[in-house]
């Protein structure tokens, strides 16, 4: 646990320890845990008959039925299974907003203690981190080591560059292979389409999706005044205005973009969270796992 | 165009302050490393061209408004002629009040100081080759300094102005500018009457286009500056009289000191001196209420026989002029009577000696007012002025002719005559020796001597004033002689029966009484009673006085000084504004007689010639200013607005001044320009913040 402090300090930990994760879907897991499993397998639980094709193991076969009704059915049920869950982490240069912690600081921690809250109640815990030259891709795994590889991974991690996040969302997809809960933690500074295409790829490789947008608050309420030069994070041109004048705008453009991101989410039926870096830690865990928990 | 303090003109510079505050706006931006750019559109509506086009408007308009204040605070001016020498010249005539109101104090300065510091100002403000003329007004036209460029002499003047004496008018004041200013006309006139706001000064001011000459028809601009406040806090000395007649030395005499306080505020403990020539006699604290006059009885003594000249002075009490009233007061030796009389009767006299010598029969300490000496007429004695100042025909027989010619020489010599009838009077003695059909000695004839009766008496003229005197007192009369047909003016002492009881008449240059009663005991208690000694002291008073001329007269008076073998036929009169009138005498034998009229002023005149102290006389008369009525702003406004005099205040002289240099002042006008600026710019904010409110900017 000596890792896990380096982020998150001992009495988040503790807070952490009293809490617990619960798939409101059924998700694939490699191992046995407190979440039912989609896959049909020999389990205790009866899910449905279905025809016999070859390659079926016989012992599935339901010989009762075949008596009876001389038509070959295997039995299908429903397996318990682990949680898998993958935090994806959005490491573009407007992430590093934010003083005197940035919003990516702020991210970090919040996936050190999502990861720590999966795998402290044996659950699969993986780790994306998107940035604009690469990609990290840490496999779900309930190995006991997970988490240390985790926090060294988010350590080493610079938010720079442009967003390239739906692209990022396209490859964690083809890597996540069974389903997963996916959370994706992001300032969301793209356009809204973009975004939503990469969630939508997520869903439609039936991925619980939840999309955690984390904000700083000047960039909620634009509170500068004066003359402000405005410089992008992710390479765009300087920007000088007279902050006062544009506010109305701003704050005008921000809705719209986070009403279509709202539309959009609650279309794919991903839940959503909005935090900002002020609201504490614990308050950010417990407002995602409560969304998940639907 | 010129300006009146150019260097503000440097001000204009500052017109560019909000473009610098916009550009240093944009100099001190925050640079901010931003991530939600994308909400940031790239091109703002708000920087759109319209709203550039309101924004440059804005910072225009803000720095027009700048310049033009700057403009305005340098005060520009219109050249009033296109002549620009001219136009840098002026002709400028200064009338300054020195009227008594002008004497008035306010703290601790006159209001002839402020005048005077304001005439400075107005001559501060010309310059070399501007000409300059100076009048005063409470001074006569011949010391109007005529128009010169030397302004250092007319500064001095102004230094050595003092308070005049004499009363202005600003009409005078207009009439004499006008004729220094009737020779100048290429150059701008101006007129400066300096004074304070006495309503007689300013009431016969001409209104506008009633003013002749070439003042006006050559546009000389006059500007009245106004100095002092409008406190009317004046006391001041209406007069002082004697109330006993001649007074002689040693004798105390009473005299009356009337004093006004014509402002609003009670004057109390008001500190009253009373000096004989440099020496203090008398001296006493008065109250005075607000707007009333206080009459101060005073008795003092003079010491010796001879000429004094009293002055009363109180306060000080706002104008000094007003402060102080004279008295010339004669006083002479003791009356040297003598009482001629056919009686046989020692006694009869013993009342007549006690009035007149009281000190001396009752062998007191003191001073009588009177020697008597009595004669028989058998001892017919010879009759001079100069050694009895009074005969007291103490009951008329009938008189010898060159009895009668004696008397008449007498008193024609200014020697005065009581006439009193007796138990041995006759009307027929009487009138065939004194009274002689209207051309004797006495004022009236004896018709009859009426019975016993209690009449009351009460004095009807005033030669014989005094103070005892105007109290009715009765008294028993058991016998009076009836006069016949005497004129009003004659009569002194009435009976309550409107019988005369005393006459008077002039004769010569003496004076003649005739009294009903006897001078000495008899007929009525008249000699008994208290009255009797100050009703006898008056008489001889009045009558002993008549080679006294009166030096006390109101004002137009003619004055009459007689000097013996003068040196010179003419004499100086020395007037109380301080002017000397030479005057010629009259000759006569080896006397000079000078006589002089020009008593306009209160004062004192001195008629002196050479080797002699000379004679003075006290012209009395109201001061015109002691009233002290001032006009409020409002009258003194509509004054000067009917006249078309334009009304300045003093630290207002320099920007009129340049006015009338330069033409007239453009500050006002740019004001208003700026206040419109300002007005426009608001509007123009207003709209462009809507604008933008409206556009979701």
């Amino acid at each position: 646990m000596h890792v896990l402090g380096r982020l998150l300090d001992p009495q988040l930990v503790e807070q952490l320890s009293r809490l617990s994760l619960s798939g409101r879907r059924v998700v694939d897991g490699a191992a046995v845990g407190q979440h039912k499993s989609p896959v049909k397998g020999a389990s205790i639980e009866f899910r449905q008959h279905r025809a016999y094709v070859p390659g079926d193991e016989p012992r599935r076969v339901d010989w009762r039925l075949l008596a009876r009704s001389d038509r070959v059915f295997v039995k299908e049920y429903d397996e318990e299974t682990n949680l898998r869950a993958t935090t994806f982490l959005d490491a573009s240069g407007s992430m590093a907003y934010g003083a005197p912690a940035r919003k990516f600081d702020y991210a970090t921690r919040l996936s050190a203690a999502l990861g720590y809250l999966m795998l402290a109640h044996s659950e699969s815990a993986g780790l994306a981190i998107a940035g604009s030259d690469s990609n990290t891709w840490l496999a779900p795994s309930t190995a006991s080591d997970q988490l240390t590889r985790m926090v060294h991974l988010l350590e080493r991690a610079v938010p720079r560059g442009a967003t390239v996040l739906g692209r990022a969302l396209g490859h964690i997809a083809d890597r996540l292979g069974r389903r997963s809960l996916v959370i994706v933690i992001s300032d969301c500074l793209l356009p809204a389409s973009e975004l939503l295409n990469g969630l939508g790829r997520l869903v439609h490789d039936r991925h619980e999706v939840v999309l955690v947008r984390l904000l700083h608050e000047d960039e909620i309420n634009f509170p500068f005044q004066s003359w402000v030069r405005f410089s992008g994070t992710e390479g765009e041109a300087a920007h000088m205005v007279e902050a006062p004048q544009v506010r109305r705008k701003y704050i005008e453009r921000f809705e719209r973009h986070e009403r279509q991101l709202h539309e959009g989410c609650s279309t794919l039926g991903i839940e959503t969270v909005r935090l900002e870096t002020s609201l504490p830690l614990i308050d950010a865990v417990t407002a995602v796992i409560r969304r998940r928990r639907g | 165009m010129k300006f009146a303090n150019i260097i503000l003109l440097a001000g204009i510079f500052a017109a560019v302050l909000p473009l610098i505050l916009h550009l240093l706006g944009r100099a001190r931006y925050t640079p901010v490393q931003w991530g939600a750019m994308m909400f940031l559109a790239r091109k703002p509506q708000g920087t759109g061209d319209g709203y550039r086009r309101r924004q440059w408007g804005l910072l225009l308009l803000r720095g027009g408004a700048i310049a033009l204040l700057a403009f305005a605070l340098a005060r520009p001016m219109l050249s009033s002629t296109a002549n620009t020498s001219d136009a840098q010249r002026l002709a400028v005539v200064i009338v300054i009040d020195a009227s008594p109101s002008m004497g008035h104090m306010e703290h601790a300065e006159s209001r002839l100081d402020l005048a005077r510091r304001t005439a400075l100002t107005v001559l501060g403000q010309l310059r070399r080759g501007d000409q300059v003329g100076l009048i005063t007004l409470g001074q006569p036209a011949n010391t109007d300094v005529p128009l010169t460029t030397d302004l250092q002499d007319i500064a001095s003047r102004l230094a050595s102005l003092k308070v005049a004496v004499a009363p202005a008018t600003i009409s005078d004041g207009q009439r004499r500018a006008a004729a220094l200013l009737a020779q100048i006309e290429e150059v701008p006139r101006e007129v400066y009457i300096i004074s304070d706001r006495d309503r007689i000064a300013w009431a016969e001011i001409e209104p506008r286009g009633a003013q002749t000459g070439s003042a006006r028809t050559t546009a000389v601009k006059t500007i009245a500056i106004p100095v002092g406040s409008t406190a009317n806090d004046n006391a001041w000395i209406e007069s002082i009289t004697l109330t006993d007649g001649l007074p002689v030395p040693g004798v105390p005499v009473n005299i009356e000191i009337n004093v006004r306080n014509g402002s609003n505020v009670d004057r109390v403990q008001m500190p009253m001196t009373v000096r004989d020539a440099d020496e203090l006699i008398d001296q006493v604290s008065i109250d005075v209420p607000a707007m009333s006059t206080v009459t101060v009885r005073r008795r003092v003594v003079l010491a010796r026989a001879g000429s004094h000249m009293l002055t009363a002075t109180i306060g000080p009490a706002g104008i000094p002029r007003d402060d102080t009233a004279s008295l010339a007061v004669d006083v002479v030796d003791p009356f040297r009577v003598l009482a001629i009389t056919d009686s046989l009767d020692a006694d009869e006299f013993a009342h007549l000696r006690l009035a007149l010598m009281p000190y001396a029969v009752s062998g007191s300490q003191g001073v009588d007012i009177a020697r008597l000496r009595v004669v028989k007429i058998d001892d017919w004695p010879s009759l001079d002025p100069r050694r009895e100042s009074v005969v007291i025909l103490a009951g008329v027989p009938m008189l010898l002719d060159r009895h009668v010619q004696a008397l008449e020489n007498f008193v024609a010599d200014g020697g005065g005559l009581l006439i009193t009838p007796s138990d041995r009077t006759t009307p027929q003695s009487w009138n065939a020796s004194v009274y002689l059909d209207g051309d004797g000695l006495a004022p009236a004839s004896i018709e009859s001597f009426s019975d016993r009766a209690a009449l009351a008496m009460s004095l009807t003229a005033s030669p014989l004033a005094g103070k005892w005197i105007k109290q009715p007192m009765t008294i028993d009369v058991q016998k009076r002689a009836i006069f016949g047909d005497a004129a009003a003016e004659s009569r002194v002492i009435d009976y309550a029966d409107a019988a005369p009881m005393v006459l008077r008449r002039n004769f010569g240059q003496g004076r003649v009484l005739a009294m009903s009663l006897p001078a000495t005991s008899g007929w009525s208690t008249l000699a008994s009673s208290p009255k009797y000694l100050p009703l006898m002291q008056s008489m001889i008073r009045y009558l002993g006085s008549a080679r006294v001329s009166e030096r006390n007269r109101p004002t137009s008076s003619t004055l009459e000084a007689r000097f013996s073998s003068p040196q010179d036929r003419s004499a100086w009169v020395a007037r109380p504004d301080g002017r000397a009138d030479r005057i010629p005498m009259t000759m006569s034998n080896d006397a000079g007689l000078a006589v002089y009229s020009n008593t306009d002023l209160p004062g004192i005149y001195n008629i002196r010639t050479a080797g002699t102290r000379g004679v003075d006389f006290v012209i009395f008369g109201a001061h015109r200013d002691s009233a002290l009525e001032l006009l409020s702003d409002a009258e003194l406004q509509s004054l000067c607005k009917a006249a078309d005099i334009t009304l300045v205040k003093p630290d207002a002289i320099s920007a009129r001044i340049g006015q009338s240099r330069r033409g007239p002042e453009l500050t006002l006008p740019l004001v208003v320009g700026v206040l419109s600026l300002l007005g426009l710019e608001l509007l123009v904010a207003h709209r462009t913040t809507t604008l933008r409110q409206r556009r979701g900017q």
